[in-house]
């Protein structure tokens, strides 16, 4: 007995030290750095968006019962499949236009181009009026979605217990039998091809060709015990969360499959957000860890963005006093404002008091990459 | 061992307060951002034409109304004045002396009720206390309720019900002094409808006077889902119950197993749908039937606000409700002052004091009554001054420094904004 309650406590002081490290979590602050091209998109500033062409599009339906196909095929109208080509057209171009690094050009001129042969024919002999485009991006797309009713076949074991006092007339059965369980499914698959091609000279500066899929089944063999407990609890999660925040949201259900036009535009957002990240400099956000044992104060102020305040407490600071937590940690406050030089030489302060701390030589690691991209980064923002 | 059952249900209590978390006071106001595109400040006309609003893929028929909702929330925002047209003949446009704004675009829009059938397992149970237990749980997890051959109540199960069910069955049965219930397990099929509606708003933004040009360009869209089941709908289909001569046999022959040779016995031909769903593979559009039309009035709002929405951001400056933390510990009416939105008030009351007599809160709270009040960027610099008064007094509060970070957020968009519109 004795020995079982002092386990109970172990277990009750270990799960609350648990609790205790995931609630204080790491310190960190939030940056945000600019990544350069993947590919060289130098004097290339101001770009045009032509047409992108259907390649081709197949839409389905099929119906599934006790192993029977039936294909139906939707006939799409040329209307509805240039509304298709217009609507991925948007969604390159919403990515483009985040981008600070391009000049989007909205010209008529390329856009009404029907396919890829006429705008290269246009561009070759130079015949655009358009002034100042350096560069068109056009596409081709081919979109494949189908949607399935079909069911699943599979064996059940049901339970029947008839309790009694008396042991010969107890039963506890299991009975097998094949059940069928109805499904729905929806699955897309959108290729695009996009390419930029500069005006002058004229060349092909970047092709991609990427695909994207997309799944989704409601119905179907039910999940087993623990896939529903997780769901449970995922969704006592989602409620708390969804009360934190006040605004109102539009309906949705994992149990309603997405529209044709909506499994378009997510993703055809995908692809052009790869390709985007391919020519131009996009920015992203990161986290770093912050030093823990320099100054507490100024550590809550980089925590929670406020940079200037924090360089000038931590220069008071260590004017007087260089630790090698707050010279770091004023190293990462000029990182954050974009300061690169000064943030290294503040790492590199750090780094000579104590040469094995890992999160110093992060620091200088990480700046130095930044200066080796950052010629091609400092060309392509110019 | 009640004393730990005690103290682990207070450790779960303690878990369950902790995660739910305490209510802070909180204040609520209105910021204004400014455009992700600035827009030259002599465009104050803008067109949107209808003409040139493209609505071939428009089903639900929204034109009209995402065009006077876009027109409505530009207006409101006072940058641009804003007015729908049918057309506009751009040779009348003088433009030497004005820069007029259009705007064009497409509506696409549809929606589908996609009807179906599904089928899951549930138990039923028997016996006066099983029936009472299932049904009572049945209604307070608002399950559907069908009944076996021998009149068991089934409800499905899960976790929901099975909580709900375990503290009860074993009371009741005791207290009704019975013994354990008889169960049957069932597979049941019911009928269900998912109903979507969707909504893509793509516009463009374009400038004419000495020049044209095209300054911005978006597609963004929203969309609605719901997943119906028809609770009348609910039949069982087969049940764990043998029949009563296999029962027999069973209790004779005393076998672990016992084989079903007659096939409709051990294939449950009617849990296959009768229907083919998709036999007309174009679903119709939601009705009357399928949602009540003042509701689906209401989506239909919500859906053209949100797929609207970031364009209006795009080439107009807009306002936001944003929520932040009220600091307690300072002078007590000031928070409800706050709470309230009466910004000038609390700043008074909180002036009235001394500055060596305000303390930290009430540096704070000043601070968040310039914020909430805030016109010029003039006001957020003294709400990032009072912020940082605050924080000066309480080094390290989370809260304080929150706040200062914020308001370097709030000096660069205010600049940004003072650019635009001045």
């Amino acid at each position: 007995m004795k020995t079982l309650r002092g386990k109970q406590h172990r277990a009750l002081l270990i799960s609350g030290l648990l609790l205790l490290m995931i609630l204080a979590g790491c310190a960190k602050a939030k940056l945000r750095v600019l990544t350069p091209a993947e590919i060289n998109t130098v004097n290339i500033q101001t770009v045009a968006v032509g047409s992108f062409q259907i390649g081709g599009i197949r839409e389905k339906f099929k119906s599934e019962r006790n192993g029977g196909w039936i294909t139906h095929e939707i006939a799409l109208t040329a209307d509805e499949k240039q509304a298709i080509s217009r609507a991925v057209r948007s969604r390159v171009i919403n990515l483009l236009t985040t981008t600070p690094y391009f000049k989007v050009s909205f010209s008529d001129e390329f856009a009404s181009m029907e396919n890829d042969t006429a705008l290269q024919q246009l561009v070759s002999t130079k015949g655009y009026t358009t002034q100042d485009i350096d560069a068109v991006i056009n596409g081709k797309i081919w979109l494949d979605i189908e949607r399935t009713d079909g069911a699943d076949i599979n064996k059940v074991e049901l339970s029947y217990i008839e309790p009694s006092q008396d042991p010969e007339r107890q039963m506890d059965l299991g009975v097998e039998q094949l059940i069928w369980w109805p499904y729905k499914s929806e699955r897309g698959t959108l290729a695009l091809e996009i390419k930029l091609t500069r005006l002058n000279p004229t060349e092909v500066v970047a092709v991609t060709f990427d695909t994207r899929s997309y799944a989704h089944r409601i119905g179907g063999i039910p999940a087993g015990l623990l896939d529903q407990a997780s769901g449970a609890l995922s969704m006592m999660g989602g409620a708390a969360s969804a009360d934190a925040d006040k605004t109102k949201k539009i309906e949705s259900a994992d149990e309603v499959l997405p529209s044709f036009d909506q499994m378009v535009a997510d993703l055809s957002m995908s692809i052009a957000a790869a390709f985007v990240k391919k020519i131009a400099v996009t920015e992203k956000v990161v986290s770093y860890p912050i030093a823990t044992g320099g100054d507490a104060n100024t550590k809550v102020l980089i925590e929670a963005g406020a940079y200037d305040l924090a360089i000038e407490k931590l220069q008071n600071i260590t004017a007087t006093e260089p630790l090698g937590d707050d010279l770091y940690n004023l190293g990462l406050c000029f990182e954050a404002k974009g300061d690169f030089g000064l943030a290294l030489n503040f790492y590199r302060d750090a780094f000579k008091q104590d040469s094995t701390n890992l999160l110093y030589a992060q620091g200088i690691g990480r700046l130095e990459r930044l200066q080796r991209e950052y010629p091609a980064l400092r060309k392509q923002l110019r | 061992m009640l004393r730990q059952k005690l103290l682990a249900s207070l450790l779960l209590g303690i878990s369950f307060w902790m995660l739910a978390g305490c209510e802070t006071p909180l204040s609520q106001f209105e910021v204004q951002r400014p455009a992700r595109v600035s827009v030259p400040r002599q465009v104050t006309k803008v067109f949107i034409k209808r003409a040139q609003i493209k609505d071939i893929n428009d089903e639900l028929k929204l034109k009209e109304q995402v065009l006077q909702h876009l027109a409505a929330q530009l207006n409101s925002f006072g940058r641009f004045e804003v007015q729908v047209v049918d057309d506009i003949d751009e040779s009348k446009i003088d433009r030497e002396k004005e820069t007029i704004g259009i705007i064009q675009g497409e509506i696409i829009s549809g929606g589908e009720v996609d009807r179906g059938q599904f089928t899951e397992t549930a138990m039923c149970k028997g016996g006066i206390a099983g029936r009472l237990i299932a049904a009572g749980s049945a209604a307070a997890t608002d399950a559907a309720i069908t009944l076996d051959s021998h009149a068991f109540v089934c409800k499905t199960g899960g976790i929901k019900t099975a909580l709900v069910e375990g503290a009860t069955t074993q009371l009741l049965a005791m207290a009704l002094k019975t013994a354990k219930p008889p169960e049957d397990e069932v597979v049941r099929a019911y009928n269900y409808k998912n109903i979507s509606l969707f909504a893509q708003a793509s516009f463009s933004f374009s400038i004419i006077g000495q020049t044209r040009e095209t300054l911005a360009i978006r597609a963004d869209a929203a969309s609605f889902g719901r997943h119906a089941i028809d609770k009348n709908s609910y039949r069982n289909v087969t049940e764990g119950r043998p029949h009563p001569l296999v029962r027999a046999s069973i209790q004779v022959f005393k076998l672990p197993t016992f084989p079903i040779t007659i096939r409709p016995a051990g294939v449950v031909t009617d849990s296959i749908p009768k229907d083919d769903y998709y036999a007309n593979p174009q679903l119709p559009v939601p009705s009357v039937r399928d949602i009540d039309p003042q509701e689906k009035q209401e989506v239909i709002k919500q859906l053209v606000a949100e797929s609207v929405q970031p364009f209006i951001q795009t080439i107009s400056p807009y306002r936001i409700k944003i929520q932040t933390e009220i600091a307690s510990g300072g002078k007590a009416e000031v928070q409800e002052l706050l709470k309230k939105g009466q910004w000038k008030t609390a700043r008074e009351r909180i002036e009235t004091l001394s500055q060596n007599d305000r303390t930290p809160p009430d540096w704070y709270n000043l601070g968040l009554a310039y914020e909430g009040n805030a016109i010029v960027v003039e006001d957020y610099e003294d709400a990032r001054r009072f912020y940082i008064e605050a924080l000066n007094r309480d080094p390290g509060n989370k809260l304080y420094a929150m706040s200062i970070g914020r308001m370097a957020q709030r000096l660069s968009e205010a600049r940004k904004l003072r650019q635009q519109t001045q």
